[in-house]
């Protein structure tokens, strides 16, 4: 459906200088993407803050012209004014956090993007009730919630019908409620054949409703494909947090590596059992269990420093996380 | 291409309801009209003597001198009501929105120009129909059709032309306070510092600026006078009064009328068609 080949796309710096004090540099973006985006796919793209997951949405959406490479809907090259009309006649995109602020209403807004679509004015009224603000369509914007503003956000997206979302960071400021009823929502426009990329800096966000992932770092996509074939692949799934009463297990089996945790209440043990190679089997989990008295036993997802730092061999400072280490938070407690 | 025009109309007619119906035009809307209206009453009343020996005595004088009021408020007003036309959507997101839109950038920047272009106009609009009736009944007669026709189209090419400029400054600027001083600074260059860099120029050119009755000094002014907005317009006018006809040719005064119409907005859609969110 939209296909990017060797995309590459770099902000301009300003660095002035006394004989031009417009010069610019090239900054960060996105360099020699190659993505591709199918019907009825729901596609996450996930990496830290500055990975480039905005620059390639806007890209997507025929915002930003690329530098290198090329984009293609339907097999075919954007090229001409009118081509770069069809890709943004085809897409939807809903920008991060957008402030809805002025003397407007919803009402008004949808109208507005109506116009500019080319579509009738009745349909952004559908479109506001679809997502939950028929009782707030001629409300000034200054009294809308966060998360109002932002299903104002993905009304704006949803306008036109269009074959491909590009939904950033959606789930912010929408309560958990909303985000079930938003994910459903995803769920069924993806089986009516429409292509969703959606960015998160959280995998736990997505893994509920994506179907492929884009690991994003530096501008560069480090893994793509489903998030069960990146965890395999990087080694990273294959772990199972257990507590459980009674005397404390010596070994758990040659080829799992137990690392101690603190027991909650009521247990007397707890351990992260890391499997050296495959995945956690029905039959090793029922061993475990005949043998001892389990309280707990969760299979630990991956959280985006693990993939990141697996995927990338960088450490996660290195990775460009602030974080505290264990140590220093045990320091300023 | 007519559904393209339909669209740009529409969007458009969106942005002029937008800036008509905001805060800002409560009080500008009352405030040009009433400033129009005055300074018709004012300048037609039979008792009023100009400075510096103009003679009012036709209905078209008495309106050429209420264009002061026009240079002064109705510009400002294009200022205060353009400046967060584009700093503000770039600042909340909403320009993204817009830029991923089907519409051509062209299209996007020129009905953002004619809203709010429109909603300066329809009040100075209603200010010159206003103070016409107010020139009749002080001179008993009407403006004639053809200076009011003159009137009404420099007026329009004067807030078209500081439009174009405030938009622009608008596109450019990376907050609101930048984009407003950068308008309010275009219009205070044009309204009080253009005869300043007139003197300068003059002087550079080896022309006596002290002398007020210099012909050369004339010549020379109305020159720099076509590299500014307010110039242009009130040559424009000019041209309509008998009495005071300017030195230059009227085809400069034109020419460089259209090259005001045509350039800034070039310049915006260039902007606009480059502009990242």
């Amino acid at each position: 459906m939209l296909n990017l080949h060797s995309a590459t796309y770099r902000h301009r710096l300003r660095r002035a200088t006394m004989t031009n004090p417009w010069a610019t540099i090239p900054g960060p973006g996105v360099r020699g993407i190659d993505l591709e985006i199918k019907s009825g796919c729901i596609l996450g793209l996930v990496g830290p803050n500055g990975a480039g997951k905005t620059t390639l949405m806007q890209i997507l959406a025929g915002i930003l012209d690329l530098e290198d490479g090329h984009i293609q809907l339907d097999g075919t090259p954007i090229r001409t004014e009118q081509q770069h009309l069809n890709l943004c006649a085809s897409v939807g995109y809903m920008p991060e956090s957008v402030s809805w602020v002025g003397p407007s209403t919803p009402n008004h807004i949808l109208s507005r993007l109506c116009a500019m679509r080319g579509v009738q004015t009745s349909e952004g009224e559908e479109i506001l009730k679809l997502v939950g603000l028929s009782n707030r369509v001629d409300d000034d914007l200054s009294t809308l919630s966060k998360g109002m503003r932002q299903r104002l956000s993905l009304a704006t997206a949803l306008l036109g019908e269009p074959r491909i979302l590009i939904l950033d960071e959606p789930l912010n400021g929408l309560d958990p409620v909303a985000q079930s009823a938003f994910r459903t929502l995803l769920r069924q426009l993806a089986q009516r054949g429409t292509a969703i990329v959606i960015s998160s800096h959280s995998l736990t966000d997505l893994e509920r409703i994506i179907d492929e992932v884009a690991l994003m770092h530096r501008g560069r996509i480090v893994e793509s494909g489903s998030l069960s074939t990146i965890e395999r692949d990087l080694g990273i799934f294959a772990r199972l947090d257990i507590a459980g009463m009674g005397s404390t297990p010596e070994s758990f089996g040659d080829e799992i590596r137990a690392e101690p945790q603190h027991p909650h209440k009521g247990e007397d043990w707890a351990y992260r059992l890391h499997l050296e190679q495959g995945d956690w089997t029905a039959q090793m989990r029922a061993s475990i269990q005949n043998e001892l008295t389990i309280t707990r036993m969760n299979p630990v997802s991956a959280d985006l420093e693990e993939v990141l730092t697996a995927a990338t061999g960088l450490s996660v400072e290195d990775s460009g996380f602030d974080v505290f280490t264990d140590v220093e938070v045990e320091e300023d407690e | 291409m007519s559904n393209r025009l339909a669209s740009l109309r529409l969007v458009a007619q969106h942005e002029f309801k937008r800036h008509l119906s905001g805060q800002r035009m409560l009080l500008l809307a009352p405030l040009i009209i009433f400033f129009l209206a005055a300074a018709c009453w004012g300048f037609s009343d039979p008792r009023f003597t100009a400075p510096a020996g103009i003679t009012i005595d036709s209905p078209a004088s008495a309106l050429f001198l209420a264009s002061t009021v026009i240079v002064l408020v109705c510009t400002l007003a294009v200022v205060l009501l353009g400046f967060d036309t584009i700093s503000r959507r770039r600042m909340t997101g909403e320009l993204a929105i817009d830029l991923s839109q089907p519409m051509p950038r062209t299209d996007f920047a020129l009905s953002q120009l004619f809203g709010v272009w429109m909603a300066a106009m329809l009040p100075t609009l209603i200010g010159i129909i206003a103070g016409s009736w107010l020139i009749h009944r002080q001179m008993g007669a009407w403006p004639s059709l053809v200076n009011s026709g003159v009137f009404v189209i420099a007026t329009g090419l004067l807030l078209w032309w500081y439009t174009c400029l405030q938009l622009l400054a608008s596109s450019y600027a990376r907050d609101m306070g930048s984009s407003v001083t950068l308008g309010v600074g275009t219009w205070l260059l044009f309204t009080l510092l253009w005869l300043l860099v007139t003197v300068v120029v003059a002087t550079f050119m080896g022309v006596d600026a002290t002398d007020t009755n210099s012909t050369a000094f004339d010549l020379m002014a109305e020159r720099m006078d076509l590299f500014s907005p307010n110039g242009v317009f009130q040559l424009l006018l000019e041209t309509m009064l008998p009495e005071s006809q300017p030195q230059l040719d009227p085809f400069w005064i034109w020419l460089s009328a259209i090259t005001w119409a045509i350039l800034p907005p070039y310049f915006f859609i260039r902007r606009m068609n480059r502009i990242k969110p």
